[in-house]
């Protein structure tokens, strides 16, 4: 019975430490575990961004490929069929279809509203990690949605380039994804706010797989982006982020 | 040429087929065009039907068949008379180490600026939409070295391989990235050519400068019987954010031709205008203010810094519900008589096109 007894208490110290473990982890360590989820090495997937505005709505559908600092995106979508984007490190490249152009694209585009939505050529092809571009604070804890989460605040590490200075995210406390972020100038104007629907479980990781982002400065608009298909860590041929290819 | 576009379009919609694993793609578009002249006034309505066959690729063959076709209906169903023109028809081959590129093809080497005073084909982009000298008979090497360096060469028919094949222009490129910068060199030999000089050697460059994108470009004309010219180009272009939120998109190029040019060729063929002036200094402007998702407007203008004379071209652009294209447009041409962009008789043209992409 003593044993009995021994092992119960074992338990419940156990217990209680494992929850004291995860009550205590860093900003830090919550940033880092979300990016192992949400942080991109290599990926090749299929998207839809529908954008929205009042009554009216437009859709593009894309293919994309990312491989650390690079990125290509391919435009499938009638109106923009062809149109692909590449991006090396900070150079983004731009293909017109129809006089099968290649141009190199002005670094201050890259805040510009990818293709008229509101994900910025920047949200889209951004490939750092979190912890390498912002310092996170832990603020406290929320229920988000039915969900637990950690609330942090980050704040833009010195001499990092980002497109927002400050962030405000809800990461969930099991999953470790986010699923709400505030985006911020560096004047305190909340920019964008980004919303996670939909969350899917991909070998190991979870993975965010439809995404809302509303641009708070525009009244009633937001753009959807939905993943259709994602393949983390394919064979991404070697000539696949190059000029050639583009054409 | 009635049956020729109802079997165009025939074989363009039989070859979609899903058995055969193609899809098409275009654009049909109905536009209204009007011109107003010192005493008159002309309009005309066209309608357009643009059509891309989507070919599979095939292990490194790549076919591609775009066409254009003009007035269609009002060929099929009234007296006026179609056009057909392919703009691609041509085949691609991937090797290892080379791209191979037969037949109707887009030349271009533009590298961002307004105008392209070096390009294969010279032309002002900005104030000629339709473009469709770009589209050649011709043959293409490209050759990749690194991922953003590579040599192309070029041999074109520009009046067509069929129709004229005596008349040959060939020309080399090489591009490459130095420091940010996309820098490329180029040389292009007209062969026999009316107007412009025979030779060209030219020099782009493109970049940034902090938050402003920054480029120019140098071209130096030759030919055996003329003194020689030059050109010169700088560019700048910059987002200005609005609150934040809007951002305007702006884009001025200086343009200045040596005083002894050669002749008209040059203003002709960049321009496609006739100047009595033996210079040309211009500054070349475009600014974009997006209303919101669907609809921007933008100004293009051309300012003839030697005797005054200005373009300015406001565009409205909308997309409608339904997925349909609405560009409404207008050019005016500012001067006294005899000046480069005010031609006698015309003062202004207006345009208002409706799209369907598909």
């Amino acid at each position: 019975m003593k044993r009995l007894i021994g092992l119960f208490l074992c338990f419940l110290f156990l217990v209680h430490l494992g929850a004291a473990f995860a009550a205590e982890l860093t900003a830090e360590e919550i940033i880092r575990r979300r990016d192992h989820n949400e942080y991109v090495n290599t990926a090749s997937a299929e998207a839809e961004m529908i954008i929205v505005n009042n009554n009216r709505k437009t859709t593009k559908t894309m293919v994309s490929y990312a491989d650390e600092d690079n990125g290509l995106v391919i435009f499938t979508n009638p109106r923009d069929r062809g149109t692909k984007f590449l991006k090396r490190g900070d150079d983004l490249w731009m293909f017109f279809p129809d006089a099968e152009e290649l141009i190199k694209i002005s670094g201050h585009m890259l805040n510009q509203g990818m293709m008229g939505s509101d994900f910025s050529y920047q949200d889209i092809m951004e490939s750092d990690k979190l912890t390498d571009l912002y310092d996170f604070t832990l603020l406290g804890e929320e229920e988000l949605n039915g969900r637990p989460c950690y609330v942090l605040e980050g704040i833009a590490a010195p001499g990092k380039e980002v497109s927002y200075y400050r962030r405000k995210s809800w990461v969930d406390k099991e999953k470790f994804i986010g699923w709400k972020e505030e985006l911020y100038a560096r004047s305190g104007r909340l920019l964008k706010v980004m919303e996670t629907k939909r969350i899917e479980q991909i070998g190991e990781r979870w993975y965010p797989m439809e995404m809302v982002m509303e641009d708070k400065l525009r009244k009633n608009t937001r753009t959807e982006f939905i993943i259709k298909a994602i393949e983390f860590n394919p064979e991404i041929p070697a000539d696949t982020f190059t000029l050639e290819n583009l054409r | 040429m009635n049956k020729l576009l109802i079997l165009t379009l025939a074989l363009s919609l039989a070859l979609s087929s899903p058995a055969l694993a193609l899809e098409i793609g275009g654009e049909a578009a109905l536009l209204w065009s009007g011109s107003f002249l010192e005493d008159d006034f002309t309009g005309e309505l066209t309608e357009s039907l643009e059509l891309e066959v989507f070919f599979p690729r095939w292990k490194s063959l790549e076919l591609r068949y775009n066409f254009l076709l003009s007035k269609p209906l009002q060929a099929l169903f009234g007296d006026e008379e179609g056009s057909y023109f392919a703009k691609k028809l041509y085949l691609k081959h991937r090797g290892r180490g080379f791209h191979l590129t037969v037949g109707r093809q887009p030349i271009s080497w533009s590298f961002g600026s307004l105008i392209n005073p070096v390009d294969f084909t010279l032309g002002a982009e900005a104030l000629d939409k339709e473009q469709l000298s770009k589209y050649t008979d011709a043959v293409e090497v490209y050759i990749p070295l690194n991922w953003n360096s590579n040599l192309a060469l070029v041999l074109s028919y520009p009046e067509g391989f069929i129709e004229e094949p005596g008349r040959k222009k060939w020309g080399i490129r090489g591009r490459t990235g130095v420091g940010g910068y996309d820098l490329a060199l180029n040389y292009v030999n007209e062969g026999e050519h009316g107007y412009l000089p025979r030779q060209r050697l030219g020099l782009t460059l493109k970049g940034d400068a902090g938050d402003f994108g920054v480029y120019g470009a140098l071209g130096l004309y030759f030919d055996q019987d003329l003194p020689s010219s030059r050109s010169y180009l700088a560019g700048v272009d910059y987002s200005y954010n609005l609150d934040y939120d809007t951002k305007i998109l702006m884009q001025l190029e200086y343009l200045g031709i040596q005083p002894d040019s050669l002749e008209e060729g040059l203003k002709m063929g960049l321009l496609k205008m006739d100047a009595s002036d033996d210079r040309l200094d211009l500054l070349i402007g475009s600014i974009s203010y997006p209303i919101d998702y669907f609809a921007s407007l933008s100004l293009v203008t051309a300012f003839n810094l030697d005797d005054g004379s200005l373009i300015l071209g406001p565009l409205y652009q909308n997309t409608l519900p339904g997925n349909i294209d609405l560009n409404v447009g207008a050019t005016f041409f500012l001067g006294g008589d005899g000046t480069l962009f005010a031609p006698d008789p015309l003062r202004a043209a207006a345009s208002v096109e409706l799209s369907y992409p598909f």
